[in-house]
């Protein structure tokens, strides 16, 4: 579909816009991420404003992560995550085994050092979701062999 | 008789004393008025009944940043602490309200939160989003045409619009509501309403 396409090549260009903007000297490049970062954080409060509309009201935090893995990943990514696990402490591991913006990359080991860039903004739209929701909490991403990965998110405790 | 918010005053105004202390700078008008407010709520808010105009108030709050308002509005404009003041103390019901939906069943979690309190001249109605923004409305009880349904599309409407506010990217969670669109909406509410 056509506005799948336009999301991945939107990003695509916004990320190396990002670091080509960098290399001209407008900022140090260790910002990038951070950047990208701050980008998907306040695309992820919007985004979540809108998607929670007509919910009902969230029991707790595991229903909150389960809205976040079904229903918000199938709008913005099309596809649901494929694990969701959680040590009942605050840390909850997202799995995706075939990330969206990971797979117009060449799948296996080659390009594997480039793949944070294109986290970034995932995980800040996860972090300003959940903030928006009322959940601090700080996101990692990790990946092992494309196009699969794996999003940590550690709830910060009041 | 009016039991219900005159026991909420104290710790209301002792909360609003708290963050005027704590957070001047972003709430500065409140550091000077809650004195006022107290002086008022023992002889004037709750008990006056000189009013009978149509009036109304809307408030939305984001309360993981200290409660403080993201917009106030009211029709009539005379008087208007009295409805800051009123809405204020709604606060602590509405945090009630929701604490003690969290065993409810599914169906039963919807985001309006219903009357949160009558007093003898206006009625005042919660709704509170998913991202925690709170929404009180005060509404004269004299209005018999408000009836609940009225007041939850009116709190949809508020929420739509509101929605709207947080998708403007020129716009930044927390400041205040300064968008002419949902001012236009609020406007063409309370119109529509008195």
């Amino acid at each position: 579909m056509a506005d799948e396409a336009l999301f991945l090549l939107l990003h695509n260009e916004m990320v190396s816009g990002v670091y080509k903007s960098a290399e001209q000297g407008e900022m140090e490049n260790g910002r990038c991420i951070t950047k990208l970062e701050n980008m998907g954080f306040r695309v992820g409060q919007g985004l979540i404003e809108r998607f929670t509309k007509d919910t009902a009201r969230f029991k707790d935090e595991l229903d909150i992560m389960k809205f976040i893995c079904k229903d918000f990943w199938t709008t913005v990514f099309k596809k649901q995550i494929d694990n969701l696990r959680t040590n009942h402490q605050g840390i909850y591991v997202l799995q995706d085994n075939k990330f969206r913006l990971l797979t117009q990359m060449s799948a296996g080991k080659q390009y594997l050092e480039h793949a944070s860039k294109y986290l970034a903004f995932t995980c800040g739209l996860i972090r300003g979701g959940l903030s928006n929701l009322g959940i601090k909490s700080i996101v990692t991403a990790e990946v092992s062999s494309m196009p699969a990965c794996k999003f940590q998110v550690m709830i910060q405790k009041l | 008789m009016r039991l219900g918010p005159l026991k909420a005053v104290p710790t209301a105004v002792w909360k609003i004393n708290q963050w005027a202390l704590e957070d001047e700078n972003v709430f500065p008008w409140l550091a000077g008025t809650w004195q006022v407010l107290h002086l008022k709520c023992s002889g004037l808010v709750f008990l006056t009944g000189a009013h009978r105009v149509e009036s109304h108030h809307f408030i939305c709050c984001h309360p993981l940043l200290q409660n403080y308002p993201l917009y106030i509005r009211s029709i009539p404009t005379e008087n208007e602490l009295k409805f800051h003041y009123m809405v204020h103390t709604s606060l602590d019901v509405v945090d009630e309200k929701i604490s003690a939906m969290g065993k409810a069943l599914v169906d039963q979690r919807e985001l309006y939160l219903g009357l949160l309190y009558p007093t003898e001249d206006y009625k005042v109605y919660g709704y509170v989003t998913n991202s925690k923004v709170k929404f009180v409305m005060v509404v004269d009880s004299s209005n018999t045409a408000l009836r609940d349904n009225e007041i939850r599309s009116m709190f949809r409407k508020l929420h739509n619009s509101y929605t709207d506010v947080m998708c403007n990217p020129f716009y930044n969670p927390g400041d205040r509501i300064q968008s002419r669109a949902f001012d236009g909406m609020v406007t063409s509410m309370m119109i529509q309403v008195c």
